[in-house]
């Protein structure tokens, strides 16, 4: 069965949130010609991170079903803004969503509110449709990730692809927001559950290469690298950044450790995961999003604007074979806020060598994320969800 | 003999053990110092090894260090770029400004987050100069009016604004610099003031707290330039208050001096009404008893109540002349106020317009031949015909061709044309002598009531002063204009317009007859 639908994008930067939040629902209603809105993915840089703005949607556009995140930084094909408001606005015969969220207080348990939130998109998926994949957005803050990814697989299945990313705000990490119908939440995550016939296809790219000699992680508690050779995990930063170190502590998206991640090779996969340090402890340990395992190998890795654009264009090239000659209907990109950062005023690039591939017309949509979840492994469908950063994540649908 | 054999081999035996031991041990000595060999070869190898190793690690540390420093050029030049990106754009949209207003409304909070700043303040003096806040962000209302207080109250830091001197978390000495971070509590930030041709009008803040990067040498130029922007777009806003304002005062004194000019007009005209009215009273008033003294003095000379003496005779004669004069007087008067009241009806036919002049100069022909004076006529095949009412229009032509007559000294020329083309419709007819001409002073006068040129003819020759006040009313009741060009001793030359159907008569409007 293909695709019958209609897909509609609309954005705007307007000064008040609730004038936004009109403008671009008024896009995407003329762009929709009448048709109801089954599914509506809001992403909004953090000034416009309002609960008003959902009142103003839903009277214009009414969806069926809104989730959506704040970032720091929205991607269309027109260009790459970092303050606006953007709607992505699906209506589908043959493609169903389910949607659902779920609030973490520290008293909770990680992996229960991962199981919690595939529970509510399972839930909400209608039973008729075959489930392809989900999509989750999660507050960029929250430190218990293989908890979270863990309890989710347990409800939605252990070979099920999960895709998402973590949300952030203006490159500050205080504070992130998460959309679900008429609620913004904090320190919550949403999620959307596919439900078609048609090809969804993912791939995550990074191409930041191993720095100088191996080393090893001799002691790691859950998310907190304590040791690296028997010495402070800082100091794996100390050596090579010399006197920049003494950045190290600045606002994450200005220290320099934005950089170079730490990457962790998982011999399983044969690749490096890359971990971002979100925060340095007084002992020297380096507090990461996703837990560590100990004793593995830790390198510092280095990339470069043709290393960007090359992850984009492979990550294109596999979705593009992943979807077996069918055309994307959608594209929706995840990517690190630190590539955007570091891409500058070149990020667009990346956008240019993605639609040469997947196709100029494809309607496409993106956020810059503090994280991506994805699913990762060899062969020719990785079903294992690992968290990612520094990475780039397409989802598209056909 | 076993036993001799044996022991007679026994050496041999011996021997060769010997030489198997000797062998084995040299082969022992020669694998075990081959083995140390190797041994220490791979020890070298293995340093060898380390040694690139960390070699390749220090390496790595220089590619960190160089790339480091790319990237932190690299993130200056973007700054730079997008903040010169952004500046233009403020200076666009802050020269539209109309008002000073209008400049703090485009300088909106995006505009500074795009620059990279999280606090933002703008303060500029008002018309008393106090300083009024403009634009804040990141601050609340109570730090903001705490933040111009004690800016104000600091000599060092008013002094340094009134100077003309930017600041900054960067170039500011520490004392300054620890007082402004006091201040606005703010970590990192530039101040610069904005300065306009009569000083420094106020000043504008921006800044970020501790845990963003620190300002740059580029974030202390933008914020100046955007200073200067903002300076002279208030200096030109204010020129442009002031020039709207003398408009606007100009306005009003031109709308006060218009409704003076049509009060006054107003009054004119009503007085203009009740003169003429008073002129139509008095003139049929007069025309009466006028008319039964013209009878009796007619009955007298007619001697048909008796003869009467020649002296006698000759003061009727007189009697009835003057009489005569006063009628047509009277009668001159009467036409111009029933003209003006507009109680007088044209009765509008077509007239071929050769007819009309040929017919006006046979009329006047004795008193042209009397005075030798020659006659030229000009009536163009263009202008066949005129739309008027002949009765009255013949009273135009017959009263400017009098007086040409009677201006033009004898054996002098009159010429009669009609202009061949058209003025919106309109035939332009021209009556030009080569009399005495008219002094121009006497010329603005010459359509004014009563109004009679000094010279030594109309000395000699009487005139009522009311011809050409009538010839110009006939001429506005047609919607026509009139004009005259003259020169002192070489003539005089009246024009006229006339229309040359009804429809160009309807279309136009009556509009000020002189032209």
């Amino acid at each position: 069965m293909r695709m019958s639908s209609s897909i509609a994008i609309g954005f705007s930067q307007a000064e008040d949130p609730q004038e936004a939040a009109y403008q671009a629902s008024m896009i995407v209603k003329n762009q929709m010609n009448s048709h109801s809105i089954d599914m509506a993915i809001l992403f909004v840089s953090i000034h416009y991170a309002k609960p008003e703005i959902l009142d103003v949607i839903k009277s214009i556009l009414n969806p069926t079903r809104l989730v959506g995140s704040s970032t720091a930084g929205i991607i269309l094909s027109h260009g790459i803004f970092n303050r606006g408001l953007a709607i992505l606005a699906i209506n589908s015969s043959s493609v169903n969503f389910g949607i659902g969220s779920a609030l973490y207080s520290p008293e909770d348990n990680p992996r229960n509110f991962g199981f919690e939130l595939g529970r509510k998109i399972s839930l909400d998926l209608k039973s008729s449709f075959l489930r392809q994949a989900s999509v989750i957005l999660c507050d960029g803050l929250f430190q218990y990730n293989n908890q979270f990814i863990l309890g989710a697989r347990e409800s939605l299945g252990y070979s099920f692809p999960l895709a998402g990313a973590f949300a952030c705000d203006n490159f500050k990490l205080k504070e992130t927001f998460q959309f679900h119908q008429k609620e913004i939440y904090s320190n919550a995550a949403v999620g959307l559950l596919i439900g078609s016939d048609n090809h969804v296809a993912f791939s995550n790219k990074h191409v930041f290469k191993p720095l100088g000699k191996p080393r090893v992680i001799t002691v790691a508690e859950g998310h907190i690298i304590r040791t690296v050779d028997h010495k402070p995990a800082i100091s794996i930063y100390e050596e090579y950044l010399k006197d920049d170190a003494i950045n190290l502590k600045n606002v994450f998206s200005s220290s320099p450790a934005a950089l170079y991640p730490l990457g962790i090779y998982v011999e399983k996969l044969r690749q490096y995961l890359l971990r971002y340090p979100v925060d340095i402890l007084s002992d020297g340990s380096i507090v990461c999003q996703a837990d560590i395992p100990q004793d593995s190998e830790v390198h510092l890795t280095i990339s470069n604007k043709d290393s960007f654009k090359n992850a984009a264009t492979a990550a294109a090239q596999e979705v593009k074979e992943a979807l077996g000659g069918h055309q994307a209907k959608l594209l929706i990109i995840f990517e690190s806020m630190i590539r955007h950062k570091m891409l500058g005023r070149h990020s667009l690039l990346e956008i240019h060598a993605i639609r040469e591939i997947l196709g100029y017309s494809t309607p496409m949509i993106g956020m810059y994320s503090f994280g991506e979840l994805c699913p990762l492994g060899l062969g020719d469908s990785p079903t294992e969800t690992y968290l990612q950063n520094g990475s780039i994540l397409l989802l598209a649908i056909s | 003999m076993n036993n001799s054999l044996f022991l007679s081999l026994l050496p041999v035996y011996l021997g060769i053990i010997i030489f198997i031991l000797l062998i084995s041990i040299l082969y022992f000595w020669l694998t075990l110092s081959s083995r140390e060999e190797k041994i220490r070869q791979l020890e070298e190898a293995h340093k060898k090894m380390m040694r690139s190793f960390n070699e390749l690690d220090e390496q790595a540390k220089l590619i960190v260090k160089t790339d480091l420093e790319l990237n932190k050029a690299q993130e200056e030049l973007d700054k730079r770029l997008n903040g010169l990106n952004t500046l233009q754009r403020a200076s666009r949209q802050i020269n539209q400004a109309l008002n000073e207003e209008d400049i703090f409304e485009k300088l909106k909070s995006a505009l500074f987050e795009e620059l990279g700043f999280s606090r933002t303040l703008i303060v500029v003096n008002d018309e008393r100069q106090l300083p009024k806040i403009r634009t804040f962000v990141g601050f609340d209302d109570r730090k903001v009016k705490q933040i111009v207080e004690s800016l104000y109250k600091d000599e060092h830091l008013k002094n340094a604004l009134n100077e003309g001197h930017s600041l900054s978390s960067i170039s500011a000495p520490r004392k300054t610099k620890e007082k402004m971070t006091h201040v606005f509590e703010t970590e990192h930030y530039v101040l610069a003031p904005i300065i306009t041709q009569t000083g420094t009008l106020g000043f504008i803040f921006v800044g970020n707290r501790y845990d963003a990067p620190a300002v740059t040498q580029g974030d202390e130029e933008l914020i100046s330039i955007l200073s200067g922007q903002i300076g002279q777009s208030l200096e030109n806003t204010q020129l442009f208050d002031k020039v709207f304002r003398s408009s606007q005062e100009l306005e009003i004194k031109v709308k006060e001096r218009t409704k003076q000019l049509a009060n006054a007009l107003a009054q004119v005209e009503e007085i203009n009404r009740k003169k003429t009215e008073f002129i139509s009273a008095v003139s049929h008033e007069l025309r009466t008893p006028l008319t039964s003294i013209k009878g009796y003095a007619a009955i007298l000379m007619a001697g048909k109540i008796g003869e009467i003496p020649d002296a006698v005779k000759e003061r009727l004669f007189k009697i009835n002349t003057h009489s005569d004069n006063l009628v047509n007087l009277i009668n001159n008067l009467l036409d111009i106020a029933r003209i003006e009241s507009g109680r007088i009806d044209l009765r509008f036919g077509i007239y071929k317009t050769k007819t009309i002049v040929d017919n006006i100069v046979d009329l006047l022909t004795p008193q042209i031949t009397n005075k030798e004076i020659k006659i030229k006529l000009d009536v163009p095949a263009t202008v066949t015909e005129i739309c008027i009412d002949i009765s009255q229009v013949e009273r135009v032509f017959i009263n400017l061709l009098s007086n040409a007559i009677k201006f033009t000294p004898k054996g002098g020329t009159i010429a009669l044309s009609v202009l061949p083309v058209l003025e919106n419709g309109f035939a332009t007819f021209q009556i030009a002598d080569t009399g005495i001409g008219i002094a121009p002073a006497d010329l603005e006068k010459l359509f004014s009531e009563f109004f009679r040129v000094e010279n030594t003819i109309n000395q000699t020759v009487k005139g009522t002063g009311l011809g050409l006040v009538l010839a110009k009313d006939i001429i506005q009741a047609h919607h026509g204009k009139i004009w005259v060009q003259s020169q002192l001793g070489s003539g005089t030359t009246f024009s006229f317009t006339l229309p040359t159907s009804k429809e160009i008569f309807d279309k136009s409007k009556k509009t000020s007859p002189l032209a």
